[in-house]
């Protein structure tokens, strides 16, 4: 067998790998001058951290915040929370139909009063029409009773009128 | 799956902490540099796939926040043996093995950082070398390369300065 690779040596230092490997690495090393110097070498080492291999120290950690929510908590506020959302949609709904139903009045209102103003309007208009029909029969009738007389005269007695 | 922070912390804080302290030297820079940790882990616990272990996981932050703090800091040279990890200054309180303890870290804090890390995770940490590659992202072979250099160059330094 050749020499160890360094990567050989390491797993029979470990014993890591498999068993039959490190047999025939072991059997090598008690056979190789080299490879058995090159792997007491690594063993001195190993053997000189075990010197601090023993200095454990745990650090007091404090995890801030650690409050954990109850599941149960968790799923109330979650009901109340639709609930409240349920019924400001509901609430608003209703507000807003009723809203609609108030426009809808105003309107109609609005339509009523309109119509009673055109009323009024086109009676007004009538009687205005019917003074100004009324005054053109006597302009006439004036005109024609005075006609041939003097036109000062006219004039003075139409203006009278 | 669900992961109770608090349970990870508790589990978990100790090994980290040790990994973080070996590898930065003092405890303060390690409180502080776990508590980045954790921060990541919170922030980050969602995404966790569980295609390693979460021990795994945990270490690859830890890993990674370590590496980034010596990066930035290089405040240790190599004759200046880490503040926390000094023994006391009274040379009578000295024993034989306070003092192995010192030169060994002294010792470890002249390898280079990713050395240094190999080290303490197979030795200290008690990593497999498969579990320090997926830690890593390195393969099983270079972990292996890596210790076996970093092994034989600790175990040079030790006897350099014993020798004196």
């Amino acid at each position: 067998m050749n020499c160890l690779s360094r990567e050989q040596l390491l797993e029979l230092l470990y014993r890591e790998g498999d068993n039959n490997n490190l047999n025939l690495y072991k059997q090598h090393i008690l056979e190789c001058k080299d490879c058995l110097r090159d792997f007491l070498e690594l063993v001195e080492a190993r053997e000189y951290l075990k010197e601090i291999e023993k200095e454990k120290e745990n650090p007091v950690v404090i995890v801030l915040d650690k409050k954990k929510r109850s599941p149960w908590l968790t799923k109330a506020g979650l009901i109340a929370a639709t609930l409240i959302l349920v019924t400001t949609v509901i609430f608003s709904g209703y507000q807003m139909k009723r809203l609609q139903l108030a426009e809808k009045r105003i309107a109609y209102s609005n339509k009523i009063i309109e119509k009673k103003i055109e009323e009024v309007s086109l009676k007004s208009e009538k009687a205005a029409k019917d003074n100004y029909l009324l005054l053109l029969g006597l302009k006439n009738y004036v005109d024609s009773v005075v006609y041939r007389k003097n036109e000062n005269t006219r004039r003075v007695n139409y203006e009278r009128f | 799956m669900d992961y109770d922070i608090e349970s990870i912390v508790k589990e978990y804080s100790g090994m980290l902490y040790n990994h973080i302290r070996r590898m930065v030297g003092n405890d303060e820079d390690s409180k502080d540099i776990l508590q980045e940790v954790f921060i990541n882990v919170f922030k980050k616990i969602d995404t966790f796939r569980e295609e390693s272990s979460l021990k795994t996981w945990l270490f690859r932050i830890a890993s990674n926040k370590t590496i980034d703090f010596l990066r930035k800091s290089k405040r240790f040279k190599a004759d200046e043996l880490p503040e926390g990890l000094k023994t006391t200054s009274n040379p009578l309180k000295h024993t034989e093995q306070s003092l192995k303890k010192e030169l060994v870290h002294r010792a470890l804090f002249h390898l280079r950082d990713d050395e240094r890390e190999i080290v303490v995770m197979k030795e200290l940490d008690g990593f497999t070398f498969r579990e320090i590659s997926e830690i890593k992202g390195i393969p099983e072979n270079t972990v292996k390369t890596r210790l076996y250099t970093s092994l034989k160059k600790l175990r040079k330094i030790i006897l350099e300065i014993e020798g004196g």
